[in-house]
């Protein structure tokens, strides 16, 4: 009798069998916080699955709603007993459903998705639309919009040397990523300075999308094909000449925590993304493989750190990150207080559905008000970030920052203009 | 006019309860008459105690199952010859019968950390009015198998059912008891409760007061070092003047209950105020068990009837009414009718 | 009366509530079609999402007012199908009143609405130094209105007991919508403990919209011991030991084999020894000295039964992920089968030991895969049938164990059930305990509180009118449907 072997037949879709409705997700779940139904919850969506896969039953509006409304933020992942990964549920769902059950606004997300994101020139040529009407949009009330700040990309070299009289540890690909390249650039530059105070030779590669977004909107396909490019351009050799430590491995580094979990979730028959996924970190968890030093310009304020979900419950890389903060803080880290639910950002959600992803915000800002409203909100991925800064708005004395812009400001100095 | 039916066995209630002809009633069930009034004219004494004895006491699983008419004193004795005692705290010289004790839901000072006496019943058998048998829970102390009638019943005053046999939880003799006692004021009342409110509980609290001096006294079962140490901890927490006093085995019966009095019923907080307002009286006297929100005071006695102590409420109606239609077991709510009375 | 009628019912509810709380849509409704039991479902005529006491005195009186059966449910975690809905009963889903009313730290207690979820309550006391004891498996998730209609326990009760003995006192809505208050705030009662008769009552007496709660202190210490044994039948004994030398730890719990390995492949991983038979999770509380006198009887009592190892979790950490770990326990069952039969059984202590070998045999005699993890303190069993409940053959197999096994425990001196509930599950086993006359009195009882059988009908009392389906729905499996008729 042995456990992994599960003795049943399976459905159609891997993993529905191992719900045994204890229950233990249903706290831990955002949109079943904001409604209480149990269409809502990932019990009750695992059930709508076993429905459409076991018995063949057609999905009502309700349920259809349910499975529609799930952020994918995986925090169910995390308190499951039984391993289920929702994730993996709710996209072979999605990939099988989105061609049939396409509302407007799923067809919105997938034109941008195809037809804009996965093309750097034409993303290139959408944010600088976006440019152009930001501040009507922000008129209009659109909310999460990046800031006019965001919108113009500062230069990015090639290539960052190791600091002088640092010993060479390796040299490190930073993954530039597709809208992260574009609107945090800043972000993307400041992992470049830091891995290289600490003696890593840093490499840029070329930007473009990973597919994260495509596959959490059931576009198996595209997010299969855009991988498969990232993999070639990052697992190529790095820099020709590059004297590096013989006994470190060639190091990706991905600090945007949803492109990073992506990356992570392995694609069967796919060696090439496997070697990316072992190859592939993220700035803090690297660092903090090594002795460091005391921080030579440390953060005077508290910092209050709101993990992103895909950190939490994908790349389980919090406790590096916040060790980090802790290092390089006088006044310490502040945890938020209540539960931990996603901040609505959750990718194109904030798109898709509006008015959840927005209750979700307030709920999360709520959560930072009752900490004491530290003045710097750390949180290490594009969305969540642009949803903070949105949700403190504009001239607020409170300043929203990734992680490793801290971490470089500690221990690199002020950024050079 | 009142004929007492004695009865020897349960098949004797039932037929009493359940024969057309004969004495109808309404009955109430008795037993040493130590914790309740006389019947009111025109009840009859159900009298339980010949209903008596021990029927097995199990040291390995702490329970105990006896008739209902057993003296609580003889059950006591019983468990104290193999180093037990009744739950929650039933020392010997408590008195009555078991059945009564249980009838008349008396509360136990030790509820905080023993539980109520309701939590020490761990099953009960009887009758209804109607003679139907009643039976709930056994003898494990997990018992979710049916209506919780045995926490039910507890409290019932031969009102609902005739309790014939009960199951009872044990647990080891405390080898002996101190306590842990501070007199002040009766306004510092307030700040000694709260002082051990942040001390782990003692088994039991008690204020007595007496003419504005009062004495706030914490019981705690001794035996083993850490017994000491605890009471240790009270004594630092309740500030200079507490001192540790030891409770001789003949004083812990007295201890747990009130003496005579009117009976109140309050919360911590009410009981507070009441201690304040009675010290400043010269003739106040309290004996009170703030954590389980009664005591008895010297107050004038509440002028209200037997028959408008409150009795349960809709649902003890019903039950009533379903369980016993033709009203063979007395009523506490129903006044008594004229004629009985000339 | 012109008898049940649901669209009148739903004229009336929609002009109470907006039609976003009430549920219709046939998917929807399908997913409240059953509890943490797999074994029994019914799909409910519909489903009110209510968020406030009003809601649900108008909810309830309309019910009575058109005849409409109806089930009060929480999280919906309950493990004898007591919030499944039988005859298209609607549900009336109390989640959305999750408040904490007050917390008194003085009268040490707590008043709250019937959703708020069990753990949140403690993690709420624990500001105020106290804690709410009862800690149910389902404690992140399970609500309080759910542990008091089933009079919950958990690995804590060995030493605080079971949810009735901290409800202090309930306000209740009865079936036909009149108001009662039961008990008092400090859990005194006048006359009979109607409170603790509604408490455990399996929601077949009404709704509580408010309860006062007991709260304890926490304590000063707490210390977790894990000891393993080469069979359960030692562990078993060592619990006995531990009781006898009159130690009284917070909790004894036995994980067996399986498992110990159901629980070390999941995200519980509590570092639980796999090549052991059993293992003993004890905790003490109190105060240092007291729990150093327990740990010495505890150890020796152990060492006694030819304990393996017996070790101490170091910190806060390493006793968060013992308990984790057990809390996990039938979650991770999953990883075994599809479904899973949590059974619920109680026998003395002395009879654990024999009890779990012949459950053992059972389990071979049907050929089903079978995991004990229990409180073995209170002599509380949980015999754990991993199966499919798709498969009807199978589905057969797994009823019959259970009846034998729920046999055995009543032979052994025990009962049905310790605090999982009668529900549907255990409903036609209740003549096991009671002879026919004794469960008259409880219906009549329950007859005189729900004349008209409404609220939650068809569960605890064998013979119910209602129709029970069981297993799995789909098309295609003949075992589809199973009118059980009285």
């Amino acid at each position: 009798m042995t456990i992994s072997s599960n003795p049943m037949p399976s459905g159609e879709i891997p993993g529905l069998e191992t719900c045994i409705h204890c229950g233990l997700c249903l706290p831990v779940c955002p949109t079943y916080a904001i409604d209480r139904r149990e269409s809502q919850n990932p019990r009750g969506r695992i059930a709508a699955l076993r429905r459409v896969s076991e018995e063949r039953a057609p999905l009502t509006p309700g349920l259809v709603a349910g499975l529609e409304d799930c952020l994918v933020c995986r925090a169910c992942e995390s308190a499951c007993p039984a391993g289920i990964s929702m994730e993996g549920l709710l996209l072979s769902h999605r990939t099988a459903t989105r061609p049939t059950h396409a509302d407007r606004a799923t067809r919105l997300e997938r034109w941008l998705l195809d037809e804009v994101i996965a093309h750097p020139e034409r993303l290139e040529l959408g944010l600088g639309a976006l440019r152009a009407v930001r501040g009507g949009l922000a008129r209009l009330g659109m909310r999460d919009l990046p800031s006019k700040e965001r919108l113009i990309p500062r230069d990015l070299p090639d290539s960052i040397e190791p600091d002088p009289g640092q010993r060479v540890r390796g040299s490190v690909t930073i993954l530039r990523g597709c809208v992260t390249d574009r609107l945090f650039r800043s972000e993307t530059l400041a992992a470049g300075r830091l891995l290289a105070h600490f003696g890593y030779r840093v490499s840029f590669g070329a930007p473009g999308c990973c597919g994260a977004l495509h596959r959490h909107a059931g576009l198996a396909d595209s997010a299969l094909r855009l991988s498969r490019e990232r993999a070639r351009d990052l697992l190529r050799e790095p820099l020709s000449g590059a004297t590096h430590d013989a006994l470190t491995p060639h190091v990706i580094v991905s600090d945007s925590a949803g492109c990073h979990a992506a990356l992570l979730e392995p694609l069967a028959e796919e060696p090439a993304l496997h070697d990316l996924a072992r190859r592939l970190t993220d700035t803090p968890s690297l660092l903090s493989t090594l002795e460091l030093p005391p921080p030579a310009h440390p953060i005077e304020e508290p910092v209050a750190f709101f993990p992103p979900c895909h950190q939490s419950h994908g790349t389980h890389t919090v406790s590096a990150t916040r060790a980090l903060l802790e290092h390089v803080t006088k006044a310490g880290v502040v945890d938020l207080v209540g539960e931990d639910f996603c901040c609505g950002a959750a990718g194109m959600y904030v798109m898709r559905r509006p008015e959840k992803s927005h209750e979700l915000g307030e709920r999360a800002r709520e959560r930072w008000e009752r900490s004491g409203s530290p003045r710097i909100i750390a949180t290490g991925n594009p969305g969540c970030l642009l949803r903070w800064e949105s949700l403190i708005g504009a001239g607020a004395n409170v300043e929203v920052v990734h992680p490793v812009t801290l971490l470089a400001r500690a221990f690199c100095g002020p950024e050079p203009l | 006019m009142s004929v007492e039916t004695a009865t020897k066995s349960i098949a004797l209630i039932k037929r009493v309860l359940s024969q057309s002809g004969g004495p109808t009633g309404p009955f109430m069930p008795a037993g040493l008459g130590t914790r309740s009034a006389p019947p009111p004219p025109g009840v009859e004494p159900l009298t339980l105690t010949a209903l008596s004895g021990v029927e097995d006491l199990d040291r390995d699983e702490l329970v105990l199952t006896a008739l209902a008419g057993t003296p609580v004193d003889r059950v006591a004795q019983e468990a104290a010859a193999v180093g037990l005692v009744l739950c929650p705290l039933i020392p010997l010289g408590t008195g009555g019968t078991l059945g009564g004790l249980y009838a008349s839901g008396s509360e136990s000072p030790c509820a905080p950390v023993e539980g109520h006496l309701r939590d020490a019943v761990l099953g009960v058998e009887g009758l209804t009015g109607s003679g139907a048998p009643i039976k709930s829970g056994g003898r494990v102390v997990k018992n979710v198998t049916g209506y919780d009638l045995t926490r039910f019943l507890c409290g019932s005053r031969g009102a609902l059912a005739v309790i014939t046999r009960l199951h009872w939880r044990l647990r080891l003799l405390p080898t002996d008891s101190i306590e842990v006692v501070i007199d002040c004021p009766a306004t510092d009342v307030g700040a000694r409760l709260r002082a051990l409110r942040a001390l782990p509980d003692p088994t039991a609290v008690r204020i007595d007061l007496n003419a504005g001096r009062t004495r706030v006294r914490a019981l705690i079962e001794g035996g083993r070092p850490s017994a000491s140490a605890r009471a240790e901890q009270l004594k630092r927490g309740l500030g200079p003047g507490a001192e540790i006093l030891s409770v001789p085995d003949e004083q812990l019966a007295p201890w747990l209950a009130p003496p005579a009095g009117t009976r109140e019923h309050a919360s911590v907080r009410g009981w507070i105020e009441r201690i304040e307002e009675l010290g400043t009286q010269s003739d106040g006297v309290a004996t009170v068990f703030p954590y389980i929100g009664v005591g008895t005071t010297s107050a004038p006695p509440a002028s209200a009837p037997l028959d408008a102590i409150p009795f349960g409420g809709e649902i003890t109606r019903r039950v009533r009414s379903a369980w016993d239609p033709e009203g063979r077991l007395w009523d506490p709510h129903r006044p008594v009718p004229r004629e009985v009375l000339s | 009366m012109p008898g049940r009628s649901d669209a009148a019912l739903f004229k009336t509810l929609a002009r109470i509530l907006p039609r976003t709380r009430i549920i219709t849509d046939s998917g929807e409704r399908s997913l409240y079609d059953t509890d943490g039991l797999a074994l029994y479902r019914g799909v409910p005529g519909a489903v009110l999402l209510l968020e406030n006491a009003e809601e649900v005195i108008a909810a309830v009186r309309a019910c009575h007012h058109h005849e409409v059966p109806f089930v009060p449910r929480g999280a919906g975690t309950g493990l004898s199908g007591g919030a499944v809905p039988l005859d298209e009963a609607w549900i009336l889903d109390v989640t959305g009143m999750d408040r904490i009313i007050e917390i008194d730290p003085l009268e040490s207690l707590a008043r709250i609405e019937p959703g708020v979820v069990n753990l949140d309550l403690d993690r709420a006391a624990s500001d105020y130094g106290l804690r709410y004891a009862p800690d149910p498996s389902s404690q992140r998730a399970c609500t309080l209105g759910g542990n008091i209609a089933e009079n919950s326990g958990g690995p804590h009760c060995f030493r605080h007991g079971m949810t009735t003995r901290h409800i202090l006192a309930l306000e209740v809505v009865l079936p036909d919508g009149t108001l009662t208050s039961l008990g008092s705030r400090s859990g005194a009662t006048a006359g009979p403990d109607e409170r603790g008769l509604f408490v455990g009552s399996e929601g077949t007496l009404g709704i509580a919209i408010e309860a006062t709660v007991a709260l304890i202190r926490r304590p000063e210490q707490v210390r977790t011991f894990l000891a393993s044994f080469s069979s359960l039948a030692a562990s078993c004994r060592a619990v006995s030991r531990i009781i006898a030398s009159g130690a009284r730890p917070a909790a004894l719990e036995i994980l067996d084999r399986l498992t110990i390995a159901a629980v070390e492949a999941s995200v519980f991983r509590a570092g639980y020894p796999t090549d052991a038979e059993a293992v003993l999770l004890v905790e003490g509380e109190g105060s240092p000295a007291e729990i150093e006198e327990e740990t010495a009887h505890v150890r020796a009592a152990c060492s006694a039964e030819g304990a393996l190892t017996f070790e101490e979790a170091d910190d806060l950490e390493a006793r968060t992920r013992l308990w984790r770990g057990r809390k996990g326990a039938f979650g991770a069952m999953g990883r075994v089968a599809r479904d899973l039969y949590v059974l619920d059984g109680v026998v003395p202590r002395r009879a654990l030991a024999d009890v779990i070998e012949k459950i053992a045999a059972i389990g071979k005699k049907y050929e089903l895969i079978l995991s004990n993890v229990f409180h073995a303190g209170d002599g509380n069993l949980h015999p754990n049938i991993s199966f499919d409940a798709r498969d009807p053959e199978q589905t057969t197999r797994v009823l019959a164990a259970g009846a034998e096994i729920l046999e055995l425990c009543v032979a052994a001196g025990g009962t049905l059930s310790g605090e999982h509930g009668i529900g549907i599950e255990k409903r036609d086993h209740m003549g096991l305990v009671f002879t026919e006359l004794e469960l008259e009195t409880q219906t009549r009882l329950r007859d005189a509180i729900d004349p008209r059988g409404l609220s939650n009908p068809g569960k605890v009392f064998p013979g119910g009118r209602s129709c029970v389906e069981a297993g799995h729905r789909g098309p295609g499996h003949a075992a589809r449907v199973e009118r059980i008729i009285g």
